[in-house]
């Protein structure tokens, strides 16, 4: 019974080896999309051209996606009984590092999210920094205090509501015969207010990831007595 | 020639693939999908390898190619989402069926069944 599985994932891993080493990699022309976000978009950054401007739809489905998963991580979540918590360190030093530690880290997210358009970094990159900040937030403060913070606020309600905003920016910003949001400015490269909308769906798109980082780990933390 | 780190990625694919087939526990099976996606990713860095320098406008011209740079964020989104999703589903089956185990998961459901 356990055999056939054995022999056919070492066939096809040997198959996959083998095909692999016949694969030639030719350096090739990748400058179009280059010349392209000069002319067209104006960020620096043309990883975060090609997928807020050129390819915004394949962002758009993206972040549905994340959305739905986090929407069935809740629902499948409350099936299960909530316990444990995680408490404070008893040392006031330790937990003084923890929080500045935190705060450090959420701040280099927000800046990773705000820049994202000017250097390395983004929006999903810079909301999941911002996330594990509040990771090592929950550590310092314990965790009762911070999940009352996601109970009061209704972060699932602000979650959704950016769906909202990029959808709406999907759908008035693209106008015929150009690529999406002609109204904002190209900028100048390298500028802060420069990329077109690059610097409203970074900042839309890094709070949805970091929120949606953040109630994955409320609704795991809840229940870490389960697993 | 052959394109050493493209045969590396792929063996560290096979690895992940070994551990999904062969390993019971649902959690193991898990990290083998992590490893999966991990070696599908260094296998799109190998390919975008253009040049030395990052994809970055202000740059000289010996950039890496973007493209598979942005579509590579598309699938670690949505692989964090799944693994996030199916982790879930795995507490959720163990409280409900007592393991993690997917051979003993699918004789306990079996036997429900009936």
């Amino acid at each position: 019974m356990k055999k056939i599985p054995l022999f056919t994932t070492i066939i096809s891993v040997v198959v996959v080896l083998v095909l692999s080493a016949f694969v030639v990699i030719v350096p090739h022309n990748a400058n179009h999309y280059p010349l392209v976000t000069e002319l067209y978009d104006g960020s620096a950054n043309i990883v975060s051209a090609i997928y807020l401007d050129f390819r915004l739809y394949d962002t758009l489905f993206e972040v549905l996606i994340f959305s739905i998963a986090i929407v069935g991580v809740s629902m499948y979540a409350s099936r299960v009984k909530e316990s444990g918590k995680i408490l404070a360190d008893n040392s006031s030093l330790i937990n003084f590092d923890l929080l500045f530690l935190s705060v450090v880290i959420i701040l280099f997210g927000l800046y990773t999210v705000l820049t994202g358009h000017l250097q390395p970094g983004g929006a999903f990159s810079g909301g999941a920094i911002t996330a594990s900040g509040i990771v090592v937030l929950t550590m310092a403060l314990g965790s009762e205090k911070i999940h009352k913070v996601v109970e009061r606020s209704k972060l699932e309600w602000f979650e959704n509501g950016v769906i909202m905003i990029i959808l709406s920016y999907v759908m008035f910003a693209d106008i015929p015969g150009g690529f999406f949001s002609p109204g904002f400015s190209i900028g100048n490269v390298g500028d802060f207010l420069s990329g077109r909308g690059a610097l409203l769906l970074n900042g839309t798109i890094g709070f949805k990831v970091f929120v949606g980082g953040w109630l994955i780990f409320y609704e795991f933390s809840k229940r870490k007595e389960s697993l | 020639m052959m394109e050493p780190n493209l045969f590396l990625s792929m063996i560290v694919f096979g690895i992940g693939i070994v551990i999904m087939v062969l390993k019971r526990d649902l959690v193991i099976k898990l990290i083998g999908l992590g490893i999966v996606e991990t070696a599908v990713t260094l296998s799109f860095v190998v390919v975008s390898h253009n040049g030395p320098l990052p994809p970055i406008l202000t740059l000289p011209i010996d950039r890496v190619d973007p493209l598979p740079q942005a579509m590579i964020i598309t699938s670690i989104v949505v692989g964090f989402a799944v693994l996030a999703l199916s982790l879930v589903f795995v507490v959720y089956l163990s409280i409900v069926y007592h393991t993690t185990d997917s051979y003993k998961l699918q004789k306990r459901i079996k036997r429900d069944e009936q």
